[in-house]
């Protein structure tokens, strides 16, 4: 037995140790937004991919596995790949006729890697003959898989004392960031810090993750029953209350560099050090290092790092909560501080300050995007992001203005030309085929607002420079003087709009958490988890609510339990058994113990229908009857969205089930993540796997949420969802005018034969 | 007496109260029903309603086709339905396309959003007019004494036509079967003016001189009063009222040069005179025995489709009838001299006296009828040339009636008269809104104008229902009179020429001059109208206007959808523009008279006194082709001598005849009217010309329905192959040159 738990021991020692450093490989495709084979074409052609590193991340060692075929029309001596990193160039891979297919391995030197985004180039010369060349012939090509190459990776942690500041390094998108935090609570700790305060800290983490998913494991620190000592060893006062202090709450396989603890001074007490306790005297935020448990040279729990969000009131630990989800890391250099005060934000304060205003002129820059001056040859993309309300709702007909600001200088070549493409649809083109260069100013466009959809949009400009052809023959024209310019004094006017939404759409909620957004402080977004094990799936949502919405809701309350009547907007997690059937009265789709399937999702051929429609003609394709069974979810995770059937007023409730708690803590980890998230969509989603739904639907029919700006939007909102009493008034109307017409016509008919 | 008077009185005002309620529950119910159109809705929706009521739109217009009780009250929904389609749709282009991105754009969605506006609200007033049309049973003098009837004076009013056309007017005028003693016919020639006879030209003052002497040898041969006057002042109106100055008729006929009545025109007109005083106006058809120069030259179908104006007397006058605002149209038309002397006569500030005279008329509370039986034939023009000089002079007149009356503005008028008139008038401004309709989409696919700022959705959902609406309605109210696009092809073809001419009233009103129809032209030989060039550029512009819109379709996918809609309506511009192509190839036409069908029963008595029995094929008042029920043995250069009954004379009638073709295996004949005395002339006229019955079966028999893809297709069928034949006829031309 002694035996064993040394062994235990030691294997547990070796895995904090592996903490601090860890090798990774990553596909290349996860840096690169376009296709998974990248095409080089031309004589000269390059792309760059850009690789996030954490700057709490050294790297030890760092490796790229290129895999690539080349064309073999391409001549030996002169057609190569070139490498770069960070602009050094770090190998050169020649192209051989003979052996087109590449499989090299290139060693990236410590020195070039830097903290944030690191560039790695790949540019290509390509050429089949010596003299008279032509750079666009089909001949010259390579293309690189970037799906079968990948990028080896060593890292470490390299920051020694641990400050605020090193937050924004430890939760980052970047490389050797954590992917996955523990939040710990107090067991007897008031109710509000697992309400309010988790759900914002997680928020607050996430946030600082930007895209990439934080899964949140939570756990509840409770006295510790102490483990048994090795022979000979008895637990000491001074041992016990080491022990208290320390990590023993953690999983001994979690690997998190930092974990956060979150509970009020009182609360705290018996798990912190004395001078940690001393110095929370109102909102608190301080990183402590736990010292490791040693018993006569035997580490029982090793050294670790924790945050703490405390207070000395469940107020304040809110207030250090959202101090912590808003504050600038960079500021922060101390290892604690203390909040004394914070204006109070309202949900409405953070979506506003994201997204555009109807009705409103920004330029490009006050949108975040900046001005842009391309040279020379090539391809080049802007792409401008546009971040609507949620609920922005505006007459199809009204028109987006924009005016556009941009100049291009003098000798462009046939085939130069500036696309503009909203949110991938090409809106307009144009030729920059002026000889002498032309300078734009306020150039207007106008887009039907019917491009645009509420949430995130984005506006691409795709510039097309190319050489003008030479007069003499086997010269070309290398196009170092070409040069566009797109000014971010550019502006952007969404027309007038109103706040309303289709629902339910878990697209529109996945992109912006719509109608959470709705949330107030007296009418809160709830999370309600069925199960007491379920939190670290309500977190872990609450943190990627986060991210899709690129801002705080502070009005997201944890609730444990699912009672009879749900806040008007609601999201349950919960299993099978533990729902109540009153929720799917009146809704043709049930997930509890009895599951009641729509017709829709039973048929292939209505799926496919529903799908191709896009739900603009739902109700009309709606082929009524459902099926009751009895059986389990099995592996499945589901989640509906659904007009809220116990509010008062018209809201919107998300239920995800599975069939365990086990089972749907796996299936939400997997959901937040980028590839599954992306696809939600329609009000129906099932799925199994972290890639791809296994389905995804429109089941129920349409309702509207939030409130017209006028009477007049409201009007039209209404009459476009429910068009057939408009129809049957304007007949009703029609049929006694016809009527009465008629009447009328016919008296002065008779008139008229009374005088023959 | 005085309880039966209480009664009534009680009765009428109690009618009058339910009249109101009606009225005010219409106009409630239409103003809800604006308020519901103006409603905002997204397009899904909107194309959702607009199907709907397009459904709902066919099954009514199929129930007006059956004879049931309900019948009206179908029609009346389609109307309201259809309307409702166009008013929405002028709201919506109103609220959400009146953008553009530069001056030049904006004026040409101005220019297109105001011919639609035109052409909504001639739409509009023409469902109005054409509600409820009237139908009027035949009346004939039977019922009246000799002594009840008033005495008429037939005006034969004229200018420059020849002797051979006044003759069978004046003919068949002393034929009218009315008392002899109360019935006179004048001749009132204006080309014989002492003006015209003193004139500095001794060329045309010889030739009027001839014509006053003929004429008057003419009148005297067949006992008909000749006038003229000093001066040619105020055209055929102040020719008119001279003549009345010299008459003395209860009442007054007046019948152009050309347009000769059957003989029971006075017995089936005059009852509606005698039965009700305060009637000014009897009018009648315009029945054409020739093709104008569209029907024969492009459709080659005068006698299997309707006419151009079976149209607006088949069913238009029909309509305004009910409505009381019939008018004059110039002739075969009854009028009362007392009435006619409150105005002063003809009127004579427009150059369309006649709807002028009507509406002056009208003003005064005075009433017209419209009787629907062809009474009288007529020559239209024979040339595009011709008929365009006609047309200028409708569109100015009724352009200058609505400048100098402002019939909108007439308060003596009842709401709905205005209406009639207007409908009338505005008509005649389609010249605006046809070249806007024209040249739009050349606009946007040659100088690249932003003209309709929609969505493909939009355009569905708004556009196609409310076009489609409106050839429904087309077909409900004309469906039988007037084929699919041939209004359009009818607007196309003036609309160059007549924009010009009504522009220039609308500068100075008072300006233009009456300019007579030129009639009775002979066609010896096939040629392309003088008036040709503009239609070649206007095709040469379409079709590099499609070529562009290609062009633009394929290189251009971000406007795809609304290139597609402009193409397609350029292309109608241009397949219209190839059909009208051949109404500029002017046919030969050998025949004098226009030979229509016929089916009298007939025989044939031949120099040896053998009868075949046979009927008539068709009848002019040159000839008869029949067909006989043996086979005749008959020769080519034979005398025989037709027998047949004829309602102008009310007996038996035999006719000397010329044979010109015997068709021996098919049994017919081909006949020349021979006449040796003036009594032959008469029969031969009275038998050729004097049967109403005859005009109506044939009216008949072309008025019918046919399916609206059967016209659509005939006129896109006869459409190209003139573009072919023009290229031809041109080339031939040159090398004559």
């Amino acid at each position: 037995m002694k035996q064993y738990f040394w062994q235990l021991t030691a294997i547990w020692c070796l895995t904090f140790s592996a903490l601090s450093y860890s090798e990774e490989s990553y596909k290349l495709t996860e840096f690169y937004a376009g296709d998974s084979i990248l095409r080089l074409e031309g004589q000269s052609a390059a792309t760059s991919l850009s690789i996030p590193l954490s700057s709490a991340q050294k790297v030890k060692s760092a490796s790229i596995h290129i895999e690539a075929v080349s064309s073999i029309a391409l001549q030996e001596n002169r057609s190569l790949l070139n490498v770069r990193f960070n602009n050094a160039t770090i190998a050169q891979i020649p192209y051989s006729p003979q052996q087109p297919f590449i499989n090299e391995t290139i060693v990236i030197p410590q020195s070039l890697w830097r903290e944030g985004f690191n560039n790695v180039t790949f540019q290509v010369s390509q050429h089949y003959s010596n003299v008279c060349e032509d750079s666009s012939s089909p001949e010259l090509w390579s293309e690189i898989d970037l799906y079968r190459s990948s990028l080896l990776i060593d890292t470490e942690h390299s920051v020694e004392n641990l400050a605020i500041k090193h937050l924004s390094g430890l939760f980052s998108p970047g490389i050797g960031a954590q992917r996955k935090v523990t939040l710990a609570s107090i067991h007897d700790d008031k109710q509000e810090v697992t309400t309010q305060a988790l759900p914002i800290v997680a928020q607050g983490l996430a946030l600082r993750n930007d895209y990439q998913p934080l899964i949140v494991t939570a756990t509840s620190i409770t006295p510790p029953n102490f483990p048994s000592l090795p022979d000979g060893f008895d637990w000491t006062e001074a041992n016990k209350a080491s022990y208290l202090k320390s990590s023993f709450y953690l999983d001994s396989k979690i690997e998190d560099i930092i974990h956060v603890v979150v509970a009020t001074k009182s609360a705290l007490q018996p798990y912190v050090t004395d001078a940690t306790y001393s110095a929370i005297q109102g909102a608190y935020i301080g990183i402590e290092t736990q010292a490791a448990v040693v018993v006569e040279e035997n580490v029982i729990i090793p050294q670790s790092q924790r945050l703490i969000v405390s207070g000395t009131n469940a107020e304040e630990v809110s207030l250090a909560a959202k101090a912590l989800a808003t504050l600038n890391d960079e500021l922060n250099p101390d290892s604690a501080i203390t909040i004394l005060e914070q204006s109070e934000l309202s949900t409405s304060n953070y979506v506003s300050t994201r997204a555009l205003k109807p009705d409103y002129t920004y330029t490009f820059a006050e949108t975040g995007n900046s001005g842009n001056d391309f040279r020379g040859r090539g391809e080049f993309f802007k792409t401008v992001n546009l971040d609507l309300p949620a609920d922005f709702y505006s007459p199809e007909s009204a028109t987006v203005k924009a005016l556009l600001d941009f100049s291009y200088g003098a000798g462009m070549g046939l085939g130069s030309v500036m696309n503009v493409l909203v949110n991938g649809k090409i809106v307009h083109g144009l030729s920059l085929d002026n000889p002498n260069g032309q300078a734009f100013s306020k150039y207007r466009l106008d887009l039907p607002v019917r491009y645009f959809k509420a949430g995130s949009n984005t506006m691409d400009f795709s510039i097309v420079l190319r050489s003008p052809q030479s007069q003499t023959n086997c010269h070309e024209i290398p196009g170092s003087h070409l040069a566009f310019q797109l000014h971010a004094s550019s502006t952007i006017e969404f027309p007038e709009a109103g706040k309303v939404a289709a629902q339910p759409d878990l697209a529109l909620f996945a992109d912006t958490t719509f109608p959470f957004t709705y949330a107030t402080s007296d009418m809160p977004a709830t999370i309600y988890y069925a199960q007491p094990d379920m939190l670290s799936a309500a977190l872990t949502l609450t943190a990627k609510s986060a991210q899709a919405s690129k801002t705080l809701n502070p009005n997201i309350l944890l609730k444990a339990g699912v009672p009879q009547t749900l806040s008007t907007f609601a999201l349950v997690l919960t299993r099978p058994a533990d729902l109540n059937d009153d929720l799917f009265v009146d809704y043709n789709t049930a997930v509890s113990n009895v599951k009641k399937w729509p017709y829709q999702l039973q048929n292939t051929l209505q799926n496919s229908v529903q799908v191709s429609l896009k739900e603009t003609t739902d109700a009309l394709m709606t082929i009524n009857g459902t099926t009751l069974q009895n059986s389990t979810l099995g592996d499945l995770g589901v989640l509906i969205m659904k007009e809220n059937p116990s509010s008062s007023e018209t809201g919107s409730v998300l239920i995800i089930a599975a069939e365990t708690t086990d089972i749907l803590t796996e299936r939400v980890s997997e959901l937040v993540g980028l590839n599954l998230w992306g696809q939600l969509a329609g009000d129906f989603f099932a799925w199994s796997n972290p890639e791809k739904p296994d389905l995804t639907m429109r089941v129920s029919s349409k309702y509207q949420l939030g409130e017209a700006t006028s009477i007049w939007l409201e009007l039209r909102m209404w009459l476009s969802n429910n068009p057939m009493y408009w129809i049957l008034a304007v007949l009703a109307l029609v049929i006694s005018g016809s009527w009465l017409c008629y009447i009328a016509l016919k008296a002065r008919n008779k008139n008229i034969e009374s005088s023959w | 007496m005085g309880v039966l008077e209480d009664g009534m009185s009680e009765r009428t005002n109690a009618n009058l109260l339910a009249q109101n309620k009606i009225i005010f529950s219409i106009i409630l119910s239409f103003a809800c029903l604006a308020i519901l159109l103006a409603a905002p809705m997204d397009s899904s929706a909107q194309l959702l309603s607009a199907c709907v009521f397009l459904v709902g739109m066919a099954f009514a217009t199929r129930e007006t086709t059956f004879y049931h009780k309900y019948r009206h009250v179908f029609r009346m929904f389609t109307l309201i339905i259809g309307i409702a389609l166009t008013l929405r749709y002028l709201i919506w282009r109103s609220t959400n396309t009146l953008t553009a991105p530069d001056l030049l754009s904006l004026i040409a969605v101005w220019a297109l959003f105001l011919a639609e506006i035109y052409a909504a609200i001639t739409h509009i007033l023409g469902c109005l007019v054409n509600a409820f049309p009237l139908i009027r049973p035949e009346l004939d003098l039977s019922e009246f004494d000799e002594e009840q009837l008033p005495s008429v004076d037939i005006m034969v009013p004229s200018y420059n036509e020849s002797e051979d056309i006044l003759e069978i007017t004046l003919r068949s005028a002393l034929m009218l079967h009315y008392p002899k003693n109360k019935l006179n016919v004048h001749l009132l020639d204006d080309g014989g003016t002492l003006q015209k006879r003193n004139q500095s030209d001794e060329n045309k003052a010889k030739e009027a001189k001839d014509r006053f002497a003929d004429l008057n040898k003419l009148c005297i041969r067949l006992g008909v009063q000749y006038h003229t006057r000093e001066k040619n002042e105020f055209a055929k109106a102040g020719n008119v009222n001279s003549a009345i100055e010299n008459t003395n008729g209860d009442l007054i006929v007046i019948l152009d040069a050309d347009h000769v009545p059957t003989a029971d025109f006075l017995d089936k007109t005059v009852p509606w005179m005698i039965k009700n005083e305060k009637v000014f106006l009897v009018q009648t058809p315009h029945f054409m025995a020739n093709p104008d120069p569209v029907e024969r030259n492009y459709f080659s179908a005068f006698t299997r489709m309707p006419s151009e104006n079976d149209m607006f007397y088949g069913t238009i006058q029909k309509g305004l009838d009910y409505w009381s605002s019939s008018f004059f149209c110039g002739s075969a038309a009854v009028l009362r001299r007392t009435h006619l002397g409150l105005v002063g006569g003809i009127s004579g500030d427009s150059i369309t006296e006649d709807a002028e005279t009507a509406f002056d008329l009208h003003k005064l509370g005075y009433e017209s009828v419209y009787v629907d039986r062809p009474m009288v034939s007529g020559l239209a023009t024979e040339t595009f040339d011709g008929f365009i000089v006609q047309r200028m002079r409708w569109a100015q007149g009724m352009t200058q009636i609505l400048l100098l009356k402002k019939p909108f503005l007439e308060s003596r008028l009842s709401w709905y008269q205005r209406a009639g008139y207007m409908s009338s008038i505005l008509f005649w401004l389609f010249p605006f809104s046809r070249v806007v309709f024209m040249l739009m989409p050349l606009a946007y696919l040659l100088l690249d104008l932003q003209v309709y700022h929609a969505s493909l959705i939009e355009i569905l959902a708004f556009a196609v229902p409310h076009v489609v609406a409106t050839y429904m309605i087309s077909t409900l109210l004309f469906g039988r009179t007037r084929w699919p696009l041939v209004s359009e092809l009818y607007e196309m073809l003036q609309c160059t020429f007549t924009l010009k001419a009504i522009i220039k009233v609308f500068i100075k009103p008072r300006e233009p001059s009456f300019v007579v129809t030129p009639k009775g032209e002979s066609l010896d030989k096939t040629f392309i109208s003088p008036l040709s060039n503009v239609f070649y550029w206007l095709t040469a512009l379409l079709a590099i206007a499609n070529v562009a819109g290609l062009y633009r379709l394929i290189n251009e996918p971000l406007t795809r959808d609304l290139t597609v809609v402009v193409l397609l309506w350029n292309s109608f511009n241009l397949i219209m523009m190839f059909g009208l192509l051949s109404v500029l190839i002017e046919k030969k036409q050998i025949r004098t008279h226009s030979r229509l069908p016929a089916f009298d029963r007939m025989s044939l008595l031949d120099s040896l006194g053998n009868s075949f029995e046979g009927h008539l094929l068709d009848l002019s008042v040159g000839g008869a082709k029949i067909q006989l029920a043996v086979t005749p043995t008959i020769k080519v250069s034979d005398t025989p001598k037709l027998v047949g009954w004829s309602e102008s004379a009310q007996a038996k009638v035999i006719l000397p005849c010329n044979v010109k073709q015997v068709d021996e295996e098919k049994k017919q004949v081909r006949l020349v009217f021979a006449p040796k005395s003036e009594q032959q002339m008469n029969e031969v006229i009275g038998y050729s010309l004097g049967d109403s019955n005859r005009w109506k079966s044939f009216q008949r028999r072309r008025t019918r329905e046919i399916p609206y893809w059967y016209g659509v297709k005939h006129v896109l069928k006869v459409s190209m192959k003139p573009f072919l034949t023009h290229i031809y006829l041109g080339l031939k031309q040159y090398n004559k040159k």
